[in-house]
């Protein structure tokens, strides 16, 4: 783990380095204006010596100069060095992810990822944002100004010595306290927005069933146990927060008892008083850093942990060692009795699967959910591997085909389109980036979607997707529609492609998938037995196994699962028929 | 992704408004105690703060120099009295101050969630979720620092500013003079320094909630991306924005990293000048040593009230923003609301429309004259094409959306006339999608009746044929669900909407009928519950099953806002009017032979 976060660090080490040294070179820079506080107050005001003054302002003043040399130094390093490891981390993790098999994501909580790699990347920047040079101005800053008061007098140096433990100790009793605290706060908050999120999205069935006094009492509930954690966590705050403010006093006190004492018997000078005061003020805010600076190491320690168990994830499709990119794909089909196991539940769930399809043909394919049609329609684009038998296109084994080349071939309509946050344009375009508008245009028109897209404000510039204006199930799939459209492909794969929208919308839908299935080898996935009945061959499937296959007529013809849907979807409408021919 | 287009970027600051700000302030009035405390605790606090540079002063000139331990003593009891007097007032202002932002957060958080449960569903067909969720949260947060941490800090700076000038004028007004130079150029880095510091910043938050979009997309829709082979094109597209967000990044820290280093450099020239005229002064005799210790002290203090100063002019310039938007839903009038003499009503469940005329949109009549008359226990299939009005029926039956002319009576009086709360109660909906509310399973189907005892709530999940599937999950009535990421089918979800239905117990029914193709054997079970759910009561169904459509007592045929025809099945099929030229258009669209273009197409209806 620790070698994986570092070669992420390489290319910054140098700004690294440089930081570091920045640091402790500022530290250094800070010491010097308490000591020239000191020698202004002897020399200068107690010794009258006139000529010294200008020297200890214009070395003041160039010390201030040095010092901010460094601190920008230091700041701007390692931010730098923090934010350049970050989009290294970005770039593997991204590259990783695009990498991974589709079957990756049939498990993956995408919401709970998303946050990992927002909020445990962050904490590694975090980490070489601060760690080294926060901690080496931390680290110095005691060392150097404990050695000072001691020089100038060590029995108080001694003293402080002693009491500098007591200020850490506030320091880790207000993070052990204050912490959790905070933590109880921001659970209680994504509670109350849980809550707020579901009456909003819900918002008509709770008004359906009058229950808008139950959710107000509901969420002012769930307002007052914030407000009670947040009091909770404010009393803690308040306690221990002033607490930094008043150990400073506490130095200052102690400074000028024994300071005093020793000054007034001649043993200490004033200046060196007013020195030991500067000095011991130095020492107060590195001591309230180091808790902040111990919590970012354990916290970038566990997020850079997690990060790397999921860059750990494993592709499991290898990649053919000479990739085959036919020039001309034509589309012919075969299953070669093909079996799928899943490799994450071990559940054989495709058994012994064999059929072919020509060049521009079609097969439907039937059954119950859960019979296993998504998962034989996700072996031809090779989303999985096979366990046993062989998937060929045009006669080559899709596990020797260049991937990306193999899926830039086959067009694939789902029940669910995922529509990405941009223009209608892009969406379209998806599958095929540097396409012209005009073909965008005519792929929209083949798919029946142009006249709704240029009915909207910004036509084919609309924003749609999560960020955008929201579109109806039909218009969402002759979206995608278009975007397979665009891509040419030789196999179309509809799967389960109108699920979701009735029977009217379906028919305006299906002009524009006339359109994509010309001429292209489809295979279609449907529960509405009128989409698929003029199939050149249906598969009827159930629990992994092919139970029927035939066209339209013979299987309706003999008894079975087929039949048995057809007289469910369509006895109805024969009696209706029946009745009224009569 | 490319050409992102921000069609509708919201305002993230707006210019001061004393209105706004003065109703902003409202929101304090009911605290004067917490208002006062906290006054009295910065003065309190602000005094110990100023008293400690001037017992420097004291305790270098009348007791050290002169060599009385004795006083320095006496002296230092003092200052730990007045460090105890500062950590208990700060103590006091810190908490203070975030009880109150905390109860202002709760008062309007709570004022505005009130407010939006009563506002109409025409508000929630306008404005998405998740902008009306970044209200309630986002900019009351906003308002929140404001109108607490924001006041009283401003306070205390304003009290410690003018308290310094007042000290170091009093002690030595000449001095004081002259090192009151860099409060000018501090007041600048404060103000336009920072402002451009903020405004680099934000370019920077806004590029990287790009980027984080960018991720989330790519994550949710990574099965298209694989699909379509697009994982290069889509790397060089986040990376290209990532390094974009890198550079922004770097442009705002160049800015920010030089903002510590001018502001000590400013206050290294202040100390200087008064390490200078302070000598010439001395060397007169005119100030002593300890004053000078004291100047040096309370210059120390100067930056930081002036820093908070000019951060709270931002806030404030924010806040506005957020003001305004929160008002914005607060000033939304609820128009679907109980009329002063509105009484509630036992309902039998007779339904009548009279002249009904409806409409989303002014001047754009989705209903048009609609009059009908239902008897109690009857019930009625909608039929039409979508966008015929349908929907909108059902809408303005429960009273969702008023009528622009005419009336819904329910048992003859008018829906107008009965308290939302009776007509909800008595009058329930399943609609297509239906929504799951993150608890168990035996909560949401308890969702409209919450007092209903277990038994009940079997019962009706029996009755809804939902019993099956529920005890066969691992912890039966108790397995927790929620509306994302639950392993509900389809079909079970509209079950147990129908169990939620029965539990309820509505006098009246609504149903719009899924239109999803739940596989046949969930169909099969989805018709049973269906019957069980229709059985005794008025029941309004927009439905696309033929076999509903046919069991109906009477079928509405609707087209283009108008009740074009009624009756029963074998009345309206024998009549060979709308509703046979319906079903017939249904029927052709249903041969036309799917998606494979072996055949001509029909005419799509619409």
């Amino acid at each position: 783990m620790r070698d994986w976060l570092m070669a992420f660090a390489r290319r910054y080490q140098r700004d690294g380095i440089l930081a570091v040294i920045c640091a402790l070179l500022y530290t250094v820079t800070l010491q010097a204006p308490p000591a020239l506080s000191g020698l202004f107050v002897n020399r200068v005001l107690r010794g009258h010596d006139i000529h010294m003054l200008w020297p200890i302002i214009l070395a003041g003043i160039l010390v201030a100069a040095i010092a901010g040399v460094f601190g920008f130094g230091e700041s701007y390093l390692s931010a730098r060095m923090g934010q350049g490891v970050l989009n290294q981390m970005w770039e593997a993790l991204y590259t990783h992810f695009t990498d991974l098999p589709y079957s990756y994501y049939d498990e993956v909580q995408t919401g709970q990822l998303i946050s990992r790699l927002i909020s445990d990347i962050n904490w590694v920047r975090m980490f070489f944002m601060n760690f080294f040079s926060m901690g080496t101005q931390v680290a110095f800053t005691i060392i150097f100004a404990t050695a000072l008061i001691f020089a100038y007098d060590w029995k108080l140096g001694l003293i402080l010595v002693v009491l500098l433990p007591l200020l850490y100790l506030v320091v880790h009793l207000f993070d052990r306290k204050v912490r959790p605290a905070w933590r109880e706060v921001r659970a209680q908050f994504a509670v109350m927005t849980t809550h707020l999120n579901e009456n909003i999205a819900g918002v008509r069935v709770v008004k359906a069933f009058g229950q808008d006094e139950r959710e107000n009492r509901r969420f002012d509930a769930s307002l007052d146990a914030l407000f009670d954690r947040n009091i909770d966590a404010t009393r803690l705050w308040s306690t221990f927060y002033p607490l930094f403010d008043l150990t400073g006093g506490v130095f200052i006190v102690v400074v000028f008892l024994y300071g005093g004492w020793q000054t007034i018997h001649g043993q200490l000078s004033i200046g060196a008083l007013v020195a030991i005061s500067g000095y011991v003020l130095l020492l107060v805010q590195p001591l309230r850093q180091i808790g902040m600076i111990i919590n970012t190491m354990a916290q970038a320690v566990a997020a850079g942990q997690r990060l790397y168990e999921l860059a750990e994830v494993n592709s499991d499709l290898p990649l053919p060692a000479n990739p085959v990119r036919p020039a001309r794909v034509e589309g012919t089909l075969t299953f070669d009795h093909v079996s799928l196991t899943y490799p994450s539940t071990g559940q054989t769930v495709l058994h012994d699967i064999d059929f072919h399809v020509g060049s521009g043909r079609s097969v439907a394919m039937a059954g119950p959910t859960g019979a296993g049609k998504t998962s034989v329609v996700a072996l031809i684009p090779r989303l999985y591997d096979a366990s046993q038998g062989r998937v060929l296109i045009d006669g080559i084994d899709v596990r020797e085909w260049d991937p990306v080349y193999l899926r830039r071939h086959i067009g694939l309509v789902l029940q669910e389109t995922f529509l990405f946050s941009a223009s209608v344009h892009d969406n379209i375009a998806f599958g095929r980036p540097d396409a012209t508008r005009e073909q965008v245009m005519r792929a929209a028109e083949l798919a029946q979607a142009a006249e709704f897209i240029e009915g909207m404000p910004y036509g084919y510039e609309q924003l749609i997707g999560e960020r955008g204006i929201g579109l109806s199930g039909g218009q969402r799939q002759r979206i995608a529609i278009a975007r397979a459209l665009l891509v040419d492909p030789a196999i179309v794969i509809l799967d389960d492609a109108t699920a979701s929208v009735d029977l009217e919308t379906e028919a305006a839908i299906q002009l524009g998938m006339k359109n994509l299935l010309k001429g292209r080898t489809a295979i279609v996935v449907a529960h509405r037995l009128s989409s698929l009945k003029a199939a050149d061959e249906i598969l009827v499937i159930d629990e992994g196994h092919v139970v029927q296959r035939g066209s339209h007529d013979r299987l309706v013809e003999h008894a079975g699962l087929y039949r048995d849907v057809y007289d469910i979807q369509y006895r109805d409408q024969e009696q209706v028929r029946a009745s009224s021919a009569s | 992704m490319i050409n992102r287009v921000d069609q509708e970027e919201e305002a993230v600051e707006r210019p001061f408004d004393a209105r706004m700000s003065w109703r902003l302030a409202l929101y304090v009035r009911p605290y004067p105690r917490l208002l006062w405390l906290s006054g009295i605790t910065v003065l309190l606090g602000t005094g110990a703060l100023l008293a400690i540079p001037y017992m420097l002063d004291l305790a270098i000139q009348r007791y050290v120099l002169p060599k009385n331990y004795a006083g320095l003593v006496m002296l230092v009891v003092v200052m730990s009295a007045v460090y105890a007097v500062r950590y208990f007032a700060y103590r006091t202002q810190t908490f203070v101050a975030s009880k109150l932002g905390q109860e202002i957060l709760r008062d309007l958080r709570s004022e505005l969630f009130h407010h939006i449960q009563k506002l109409n569903f025409s508000f929630f067909d306008r404005i998405p979720g998740g902008k009306i969720i970044t209200r309630v949260v986002g900019d009351v947060q906003n308002l929140q620092q404001l109108l607490s941490q924001g006041i009283v800090n401003t306070l205390a700076n304003v009290v410690l500013l003018i308290g310094i000038i007042i000290a170091m004028l009093v002690l030595k007004w000449d001095l004081a003079l002259a090192s009151f130079i860099i409060i000018p150029i501090m007041f600048f880095l404060s103000t336009n320094f920072r402002r451009r510091m903020v405004e680099k910043w934000r370019v920077v938050r806004r590029r990287n909630s790009i980027v984080n979009a960018t991720w989330a997309e790519s994550l949710n829709g990574a099965r298209v991306v694989i699909a379509y082979g697009r994982e290069d094109f889509d790397r060089r597209h986040f990376m290209d924005l990532a390094w974009g967000y890198f550079r922004s990044f770097m442009d705002a820290e160049r800015l920010s990293s030089m903002f510590t280093p001018f502001v000590n450099f400013a206050s290294t020239i202040g100390i200087g000048i008064v390490f200078w005229y302070g000598t010439v002064l001395y060397l007169h005799h005119a100030v002593t040593l300890g004053l000078l210790v004291a100047f040096i002290s309370y210059l120390a203090m100067f930056w930081q009230p002036i820093s908070q100063l000019g951060q709270f002019y931002n806030q404030v310039l924010q806040a506005m923003a957020s003001a305004e938007r929160v008002f914005e839903y607060l000033d939304e009038e609820p128009q679907v609301v109980d009329r002063a003499d509105a009484k509630p009503l036992e309902l039998t469940g007779d339904v009548t429309f009279d002249h009904v005329v409806f409409q989303y949109q002014p001047n754009r009549p989705v209903l048009r004259d609609i009059s009908f008359h239902v008897n109690a226990g009857e019930t009625i299939a909608l039929v039409g094409s979508t966008g015929a009005g349908k929907s909108s029926i059902l809408s303005i039956l429960p009273r969702f959306y008023d009528v622009v002319s005419g009336r819904i009576l329910l048992d003859g009086v008018d829906l107008r006339d009965i308290t939302l709360r009776s007509i909800r109660r008595q009058v329930a909906l399943v609609l297509q999608e239906t929504f799951i509310f993150d608890g168990t399973i035996r909560d949401n189907i308890r969702y409209g009746r919450p007092e209903a005892t277990d038994t009940e709530v079997e019962g009706a999940a029996r009755a809804a044929q939902a019993h099956h599937f529920i005890s066969e999950l691992q912890d039966g009535y108790d397995t927790p669900v929620r509306e994302r990421g639950s392993r509900l089918s389809l079909g079970q979800r509209q079950l147990l909407a129908f169990a939620r239905a029965i539990l309820a117990d509505p006098r009246i029914l609504i149903l719009d009928e899924a239109t999803a193709s739940i596989d046949t054997q969930t169909e099969l079970l989805v018709q049973e519950g269906l019957k069980r759910l229709l059985t005794g009561r008025t029941a309004f169904v927009a439905a696309h099953r033929l076999s509903t459509i046919r069991e109906a007592d009477r079928i509405l045929v609707i087209d283009q806002g108008r009740l074009v025809e009624s009756g029963s099945h074998a009345e309206l099929m024998a009549k060979r009017g709308h509703y046979y030229r319906f079903l017939e258009a249904q029927f052709k669209l249903e041969d036309s032979g799917g998606w494979f273009g072996h055949e001509t197409l029909a005419e799509p209806v619409s």
